[in-house]
């Protein structure tokens, strides 16, 4: 290891995002059949991510939202690296990791740590909680494991930690085992938190507690997450700043508050407003939008949600660029820019 | 008076296990009157698949109903044999929208073969006028007319759920069992076969039985609303009474977890432990080791559904101290829901 070649933990400065990634694109194959394959047919890739820029900064919480199906379940295994990129970079600290070593990959395995969203399903049945937070430690060579352990419980609000060394996953409720999970998480003090719906399969009661946790994580221990969910209504507890995603792109950035308050891309306004309103007396009449997402496949150019917007111009045959709307908010949509203009002025800087 | 649509009186039903009899509904009421969205609400773990699976004698082979009566139109559906009720009541008196519609359509038969199937068995209707009927339905809940003849795997799931829903009401049955049925879709697909659920109830007097654990789409989509907890039915009345002047700490406290995106920084609120696994003779109040404000009364006896405010409006709860939680809810905590809450001191 030279100097230029220092472990990932110790690399980059403090106002570079944390994790970045830039024209992210991640397709799938299509499965050719036999006949298909003589008859030298190609078939369309699943386009699941394309073209996807996102930064995590430190001491930050992104969330990245959409319908089953739009791809965000891909980015964050792509983000895990157990994909490949098709094309674009991910970068750690700076570094893309297309670079890493297998030491920068250990390192980094044990910085960034993953919450899955099925806590019944996440933890060895077989280990107690004890095992299963010492398990992490012992891969990582890390000493001073009790404490470590005791401390970690602690975190994740499971007092007195002793009482639940000994239990084993069935002995757990939904709640308890997400919060053993969230200590399986942090024990190696990681820097980043995957998050894949953590509170969606967990009853109501115990939801509010979770999402409460996980946002004092991010305030107290200096994590920083990456939180993927579907539901609107429940990541104003936890991300700082969302991203909507439909159809493998994000369609609109921008910090929580204001985006539930003021979507601007069509798609975001029909999410918002589809979701029910726990009020008997307040009427905010069904969702206007038809249809179902579909598939991304042989989606040429243009806006991918253009066949359900109920704004539908011509000119959404064109794909839209990422607007800047100014308040540090983007948004891909034509409601907002003139394409065409942009497109000229753009051709008369490059002739320049 | 003539006989409510459905009525649920002090049903109580055990499951025989290893470890004895396990209580998992016991002595719920409930009523839903002709025309009416009901909605049953809860946890998992609450009863309410057992309950509901005990309408229609689905319960698994180690469940039974101990005491109690299930009345359709007065006559007691407990007593019917197997072949009585699906001669008579299935599909064309009660029909049921599962949450998986994926597992509940013949993946091998076309969609409207399903359908003429069961216009074959249960009515008069040539297999023509089954076919035209059937394609006005798919209308109805927002098909396209000539897709009737798809197999399933050709749509998607939210299609695959308003097909299902078509189905159930095919031979116009007066009652409708949703359990969970947009529990798997995403929000606006959710919302989009509420609308179609809307539009039957504007045009027809079926009624719904909507099982769910989301308390926001029974409020704006049901009329009447039970809230069980632990077997038991905690709090039942039309959706405004348990939202304005919730009486039971249960209904109180979940309405309180429940997120509303017009307050995104509104304090959630979080019910401590989880409901409980019950064995034997269920002589106390199930909410009472999760509740802030139990007395000795409330591991003493099981607390009676018993009718609060005004007499006829249907609002019962089963709370030895239903009179005082809401104000000592109100006293304990500043949180106001909302200008609609009624908040004014009494």
């Amino acid at each position: 290891m030279t100097d230029e070649r220092r472990p990932a933990d110790d690399r980059g400065s403090t106002d570079e995002p944390l994790l970045e990634t830039r024209g992210l694109r991640k397709y799938f194959d299509q499965d050719t059949s036999p006949i298909e394959f003589l008859l030298r047919k190609e078939k369309e890739p699943v386009k699941a991510v394309d073209d996807v820029d996102l930064a995590l900064h430190r001491n930050e919480s992104l969330g990245v939202i959409g319908e089953s199906g739009c791809g965000k379940s891909t980015l964050l295994m792509t983000l895990m690296g157990l994909y490949e990129p098709t094309e674009g970079e991910i970068r750690y600290k700076g570094e893309d990791v297309a670079n890493f070593s297998k030491a920068d990959w250990k390192a980094f395995r044990k910085n960034v740590q993953i919450i899955f969203q099925d806590p019944f399903n996440s933890l060895d049945p077989k280990l107690t909680v004890r095992e299963a937070l010492l398990e992490p430690l012992k891969i990582h060579g890390m000493g001073d494991r009790e404490r470590r352990v005791k401390e970690a419980l602690e975190n994740a609000e499971l007092n007195p930690a002793e009482n639940y060394m000994h239990r084993r996953p069935g002995q757990l409720s939904g709640g308890e085992l997400q919060r053993v999970s969230i200590a399986r998480a942090l024990i190696l003090e990681p820097d980043i938190i995957l998050a894949d719906e953590p509170v969606s399969m967990l009853d109501v009661s115990t939801q509010a507690s979770v999402l409460n946790l996980l946002s004092e994580l991010i305030d107290d221990l200096g994590v920083s997450m990456f939180y993927i969910s579907h539901d609107l209504s429940t990541v104003s507890y936890v991300c700082d700043r969302i991203n909507v995603m439909y159809l493998g792109r994000v369609v609109e950035s921008a910090p929580t508050a204001p985006l539930l308050d003021d979507p601007k891309h069509p798609y975001t306004q029909a999410l918002v407003d589809a979701i029910p309103i726990p009020d008997p007396h307040y009427d905010r009449g069904r969702t206007t939008v038809d249809g179902t997402p579909g598939n991304p496949i042989g989606m040429g150019e243009g806006c991918r949600f253009q066949d359900r917007c109920p704004d539908r111009m011509e000119i959404c045959e064109k794909t839209p660029i990422d607007y800047e709307l100014g308040d540090d908010r983007q948004v891909a949509c034509h409601l907002y820019y003139d394409h065409e203009e942009l497109a000229a002025s753009e051709a008369r800087v490059t002739r320049s | 008076m003539t006989d409510p649509l459905l009525e649920v009186e002090d049903l109580t039903v055990k499951y025989r296990t290893e470890d004895g009899m396990l209580t998992a509904v016991s002595d719920a009421s409930f009523t839903i009157e002709s025309g009416e969205y009901f909605g049953l609400v809860g946890e998992s773990g609450c009863g309410k698949s057992t309950l509901t699976k005990s309408l229609l004698k689905g319960l698994d082979s180690n469940g039974r109903i101990t005491s109690g009566s299930v009345r359709y139109k007065g006559e007691d559906l407990a007593a019917l044999s197997e072949e009585a009720i699906n001669e008579r009541i299935r599909w064309k008196e009660v029909s049921w929208i599962p949450q998986s519609s994926m597992n509940s359509l013949d993946p091998l038969q076309r969609v409207s073969e399903q359908a003429l199937e069961l216009a074959a068995v249960h009515t008069d209707l040539t297999r023509q006028e089954a076919m035209d009927q059937f394609r006005e339905l798919f209308e109805i809940v927002g098909l396209p007319r000539d897709r009737v003849t798809d197999y399933p795997h050709q749509f998607s799931g939210g299609m695959q759920q308003r097909a299902v829903i078509a189905l159930a009401l095919f031979l116009d049955p007066d009652l409708i069992i949703a359990d969970e049925p947009t529990t798997a879709l995403d929000v606006i697909m959710q919302d989009q076969v509420f609308k179609y659920l809307d539009r039957i109830k504007e045009t027809t007097d079926t009624s719904v039985l909507l099982i769910t654990h989301d308390i926001s789409v029974v409020f704006e989509s049901c009329d009447k609303i039970a809230i069980m907890h632990g077997g038991q039915v905690a709090e039942t009345g039309p959706v405004t009474d348990l939202f304005d002047e919730p009486r039971h700490p249960y209904s109180i406290l979940l309405q309180e977890a429940f997120p509303d995106v017009r307050y995104p920084n509104r304090d959630l609120g979080v019910i401590e432990g989880r409901p409980p696994e019950s064995m034997g003779e269920v002589d106390y109040c199930t909410f009472v080791d999760r509740c802030p404000w139990a007395v000795e009364e409330c591991s003493a006896h099981a607390p009676p559904l018993e009718p609060v405010g005004d007499p006829g409006d249907g609002h019962d709860v089963a709370c030895f101290r239903a009179d005082e939680v809401l104000d000592l809810y109100r006293a304990e905590t500043d949180h106001s829901k909302g200008a609609n809450t009624g908040t004014t001191a009494e």
